[in-house]
């Protein structure tokens, strides 16, 4: 049976084919431009336009992915947190952030003693540990504190809770550290060099390999772990769940230690990579998380990985590949825009995004 | 749906479309590197240590440049006159993209502070920013020298400036206090009166004012500043008080319009158009400091408060009646934060002068509302050109009239790094990234105008955004358009 | 009407064969009252159940069917009275601790973990569980009463038909190796034929051993392999009587077995 379409309908098919229009015109344009570097179109259209070799756009690519790695990492607190509670908890770019921040302050002592550079994996290691720790234990305490009393409002009322939480967070950061930016030691040298026949820089490796490997580690923690199975069963139905013997509580509370948790292996992997941290640094990838996080599928693990790696590479490689042959001077001030187009784009062609599956019309917000 | 399905749709949704891209990236422009050509690298100049010159002789003339393709050349130079972190992470993620291998990376005054030389990633970089070799100079208010300055400074704070506009903010506030007595009369209730059009008056005739910062001019602009440009070469992060010493490059700017002849006016000076502010005896004249003491930035305006402080103690009473500063306002280095302050200063009708703010963002919003209000408005490090003028006779977008500053003009500031750069290094292509703030746009297009009379290659000007982490795109974004 | 509310445990069933005259009731509610916020659900509800039963409760819609069985398990707290398992009061215990006790139910409308496959599903059902041998054991049962299931153990359970999914849905209860099984409408929106199926299921089940406690709005053919039942009304428990009686009850006959 076929709804008659409205005029909402029209305007949505318009959007839908406005935006696949603009985005192929780009792709053309930029493959075009890459054959004929000097023909009549792009001399038109963006005389500066890219034209980028082979290892340039491996560049942009691998920087994107990194950074898109990271974003993957704290949007799977996101989507793990929404697919409990069924809400967007807007703190856990805080807890992003509290991870990297401590990343930072024991860096810095193991710098100090000398540590950091003749044992540089140790260290490593060390300060993973206690970056995780303080994200796991500053999700749970929020959990404790600030949704548990909360748990059966309304959604939106959680909802507003978060962005509280968010704001106090960041504010305590500041109280607590001050408003200066702090910067990480250097990462050994072997990082900082390219590495190999593949000719990438070394700290963007270990952030690919860090970050794939805590994705399958949370993959066997969901998929193969009795833990993971009461997480998804609590996710599902959490009142059910508690009949099989599920101690729901205690469920949540898991769902959001390892959700802070590898927000705190993305706090380090931020700090190696962009070395500096300040009480803002968690915003704006908390932000690009939620949309990752919403363009995988909401509550959906793997979307919310590829949804991160969607964005980071969208954002790096998009606005040269799309925007620059479409005539767009300084294109690549345009990156936030083109995360959020992004995610736009995906939402009007799948509105519960790339693995979501439609849920029921609950009380989720 | 099937599981099969789901997992098949992660390749096809992540890699498909890149992979095309990349696919024709590398067949279309295959040889990656290889074609692109460095026989346009120059001789590096004697400034220049061993390990920077650049000799991939090897590659010399193996161009695969067929007619068609636009001739790609290494970006010699980049300049970033850009703040922290920003700043931090170009200078960190440059090198990994394909065409910076060996560019000499520039910065300004911006990033001139102790913390960033600390970095390991500055390391090599050169540096504009005022000339701080100020030898016997002497204010000829206070008697100070620089000498005597640094020495009190150290004794009250425990340490030496941490940032480079000290000397300008002790002349800033010298001057605007020489301006309010010579703006001031004692009434016969033995109230002070204080001309407020009187105050820009003294500082329109200010000529050959000598102040720490050497001898200072008011333009019809008001760049009243010595104009002096040193750029440095930062070879140690360790040492970083040796790289503040060692320069390669002066630069001495030549005032914009105004005549050099002394004005002999009388005292007091003002016609009352401005209105008066009277200060009634145990009172004390009000002048306020607006200056970024928070964030990454706060070093620069903290250092200049202090100095702004160390003039009014040092400079003493006005006829009789005490000066006091306040609390010191934070500018927070944007439009909101100027304005905000600005509000605040306005509503309390005592204030004679401002001494702010430190950044040109900030000045942008707050010199209207200050100036609007009688109030005269003294920036120690505002360089922006657009708060004054071109040199040339035009004014800038966003002066105003009551505004002043002692620091440099960045068309000087451009013009010195842009003459280093191609004369001294005998660099010829160069790029410049800003981060849309008016300090930094000003400044790099100072030095791009500049650099482009000279006769060197501008690649591209490019803007990022603060707060930006990954600065790949941007930089291949540049090394593409070359 | 005031119903016959009297706990007469020596009145149970002695006809049955398999029923061994215990002395304690395996699972019983006393004078229990439930409240959802204001609204007063079960009053005064007295049930026993003994060990080897087929016992159900009747009742129409919204009279507190679900209720009932909800606070024996503990997923709703009464507000007054207990409720017991083989005679330990356990009315502020976690359903965690009742069903390691031995209680489980199959919920009304199934609520399969839809997103999960049917694997999962059953696995879920044995989560207290950690005698890996006797879990496959059951498994294997399971597999017996439900040979479908064994080919759509990797699809999801939302995908299942509804008769596929009742059949998780009791197999996930029989998982958790339970003395008494709880049943909630067990027949609700299954065809007829499958409907019968599905009695003949409860009594294969019920013979293994399970004590069954079925909650039905269909009283025909509940009764008819009952041995006793419970009529709840408005929260009350109005009839208490052995199944033959109560099929035989004019008044029941005339609200709930559909004569008119
Ligand atoms: N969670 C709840 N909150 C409030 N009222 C409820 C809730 N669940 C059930 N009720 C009310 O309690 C009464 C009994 O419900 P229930 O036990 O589900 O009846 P039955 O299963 O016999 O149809 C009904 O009036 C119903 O509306
Ligand atoms: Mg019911």
């Amino acid at each position: 049976m076929r709804t008659p379409r409205t005029g909402v309908d029209w305007f949505l098919t318009f959007l839908r084919l406005l935006l696949l229009g603009a985005a192929t015109l780009g792709v053309l344009l930029f493959i075009v431009q890459q054959v004929y570097p000097d023909n009549l179109i792009t001399r038109w259209v963006n005389p500066v336009s890219a034209n980028l070799t082979a290892s340039q756009f491996k560049g942009l690519l691998v920087s994107g992915l990194t950074q898109g790695a990271m974003y993957g990492l704290i949007a799977l607190g996101y989507s793990m947190v929404y697919g409990v509670l069924g809400f967007i908890n807007f703190a856990h770019g805080e807890v992003f952030m509290a991870g990297a921040m401590t990343g930072m302050i024991a860096s810095n002592k193991l710098d100090d003693a000398g540590i950091w550079e003749s044992n540089f994996l140790g260290s490593l290691a060390f300060v993973l540990a206690v970056a995780v720790a303080t994200s796991t234990l500053a999700a749970i305490a929020m959990e404790k504190v600030a949704y548990r009393p909360l748990r059966n409002s309304p959604r939106l009322v959680l909802l507003i809770t978060s962005v509280g939480m968010s704001f106090f967070i960041q504010n305590a950061s500041l109280v607590l550290l001050g408003a200066k930016s702090k910067s990480y030691p250097r990462a050994a040298e072997w990082l900082n060099g390219n590495v190999g026949v593949i000719d990438v820089r070394g700290s963007r490796l270990l952030v690919i390999a860090v970050a794939g490997l805590s994705a399958v580690a949370l993959w066997w923690l969901v998929e193969r772990t009795k833990t993971g199975m009461a997480m998804r069963a609590v996710a599902e139905d959490a009142e059910i769940a508690a009949l099989m013997g599920i101690k729901v509580n205690r469920t949540i509370v898991t769902v959001f230690a390892v959700g802070g948790a590898m927000a705190g292996v993305a706090g380090i992997l931020w700090g190696l990579m962009f070395r500096s941290v300040t009480h803002s640094t968690g915003f704006l990838p908390g932000i690009k998380a939620f949309s990752a996080a919403v363009l995988g599928g909401i509550g959906h693990l793997g979307g919310a990985m590829t949804g991160g790696l969607i964005i980071g590479a969208a954002e790096s490689v998009g606005p040269i590949v799309f925007f620059e042959p479409l005539g767009v001077q300084g294109a690549t001030q345009l990156k936030d825009a083109v995360a959020f187009l992004v995610l736009v784009g995906v939402l009007l062609i799948r509105p519960s995004g790339l693995f979501g599956e439609r849920l029921p019309a609950e009380d989720r917000v | 749906m099937s599981r099969c399905k789901l997992l098949l749709r992660i390749p096809m949704t992540v890699l498909s479309p890149l992979l095309t891209m990349a696919l024709f990236a590398a067949a279309c422009n295959g040889d990656g590197t290889d074609d692109t050509p460095t026989d346009t690298v120059g001789q590096p100049a004697d400034t220049m240590t061993e390990d920077e010159s650049r000799e991939d002789g090897s590659e010399n003339g193996t161009s695969a440049g067929s007619d068609d393709m636009v001739e790609a050349t290494n970006i010699e130079a980049l300049f970033f006159p850009i703040f922290r972190p920003e700043g931090d992470l170009i200078a960190e993620q440059v090198r990994e993209v394909s065409g910076f291998e060996n560019t000499v990376l520039l910065g300004a005054d911006g990033l001139l502070s102790d913390d960033f030389l600390a970095l390991p990633q500055s390391e090599g970089m050169y540096f504009s920013g005022p000339d701080l070799r100020y030898g016997s100079n002497t204010n000829e208010a206070t008697g100070k020298t620089p000498e005597a300055f640094l020495v009190n400074y150290e004794r009250f704070y425990d340490e030496s400036p941490s940032a480079g506009f000290w000397g300008h903010s002790y002349d800033a506030t010298t001057i605007l206090l020489d301006a309010i007595e010579a703006a001031s009369t004692v009434d016969g209730d033995q109230r002070l009166v204080i001309d407020r059009a009187g105050v820009r008056q003294y500082f329109d005739e200010l000529r050959n004012y000598s102040g720490i910062t050497g001898s200072l001019s008011c333009d019809t602009f008001g760049d009243c500043g010595a104009q002096k440009i040193a750029i440095i070469h930062h070879t140690d992060s360790n040492d970083v008080s040796a790289s503040k010493d060692n320069v390669n490059y002066e630069f001495a700017g030549n005032a914009g319009v105004r005549s050099d002849d002394a004005i002999q006016s009388e005292l007091p000076l003002g016609d009352g158009s401005l209105g008066v502010v009277v200060v009634v005896p145990g009172e004390a004249i009000q002048i306020r400091s607006l200056q970024i003491i928070s964030g990454d930035n706060a070093p620069l305006g903290l250092t200049n408060e202090r100095a702004i402080r160390m003039a009014v103690e040092d400079f003493g009473e006005i006829r009789g009646f005490e000066v006091e500063v306040g609390p010191g306002l934070d500018d927070l280095c944007s439009a909101d934060g100027g304005q905000a302050a600005a509000q605040t200063i306005v509503a309390d009708e005592r204030v004679v002068g401002v001494i702010g703010t430190s950044c040109s963002g900030a000045a942008v919003a707050a010199a209207p509302l200050l100036t609007e209000a009688g109030i005269t408005m003294v920036s120690s490090s505002n360089t922006s050109p657009s708060l004054t003028s071109d040199l040339k006779g035009n004014p800038g977008e966003n002066y105003t009239r009551g505004y002043y500053r002692t620091a440099h003009n960045d068309l000087f500031q451009g013009e010195a790094m842009a003459r280093f750069v191609y004369e001294s290094l005998n660099l010829k292509t160069a790029a410049a990234i800003h981060d849309g703030d008016p300090y930094t746009q000003g400044l790099a297009e100072a030095f791009a105008n500049a650099y482009r009379d000279l006769g060197g290659e501008i690649v591209q000007i490019e803007g990022i955004s603060k707060g930006d982490t990954d600065m790949v795109p941007v930089l291949t974004s540049i090394a593409a358009a070359s | 009407m005031r119903s016959p509310t009297a706990k007469r445990p020596e009145q149970s069933s002695p006809e049955q064969p398999e029923q061994s005259s215990p002395e304690q009731p395996l699972l019983e509610m006393r004078s229990v009252n439930t409240h959802y916020g204001a609204v007063h659900v079960l009053r005064n509800v007295d049930l026993a159940i003994y060990k080897g039963e087929l016992v159900c409760l009747l009742g129409g819609n919204a009279s507190g069917k679900s209720t009932t069985l909800k606070t024996l398990l503990g997923m709703v707290k009464p507000t007054s009275g207990d409720v017991l398992i083989d005679g330990e009061v356990v009315t502020s215990t976690s359903i965690r601790y009742r069903v390691l006790k031995g209680l489980t139910m199959v919920p009304e409308n199934r609520r399969l973990f839809k997103r999960l496959t049917v694997k999962k599903n059953l696995a879920l059902g044995a989560f207290l569980r950690s005698d890996n041998a006797a879990i496959v054991n059951d498994l294997e049962w399971v597999f017996e009463l439900f040979p479908r299931l064994k080919q759509r153990l990797n699809q999801k359970a939302g995908t299942l038909s509804g008769g596929e999914q009742q059949m998780v849905a009791i197999g996930r209860a029989l998982m958790s190796k339970p003395r008494i099984l709880l049943m909630d409408e067990p027949s609700m929106g299954l065809s007829p034929a499958l409907v019968k199926q599905n009695f003949d299921l409860i009594q294969q089940i019920h013979a293994s051993g399970i004590t069954v406690f079925m909650v039905e709005q269909n009283a025909n053919l509940a009764l008819s392999i009952a041995d006793r039942g419970w009529v709840l009304q408005t929260g009350q428990v109005v009839l208490d009587d052995t199944a033959g009686n109560l099929l035989a009850h004019p008044e029941l006959r005339a609200s709930y077995l559909g004569d008119t």
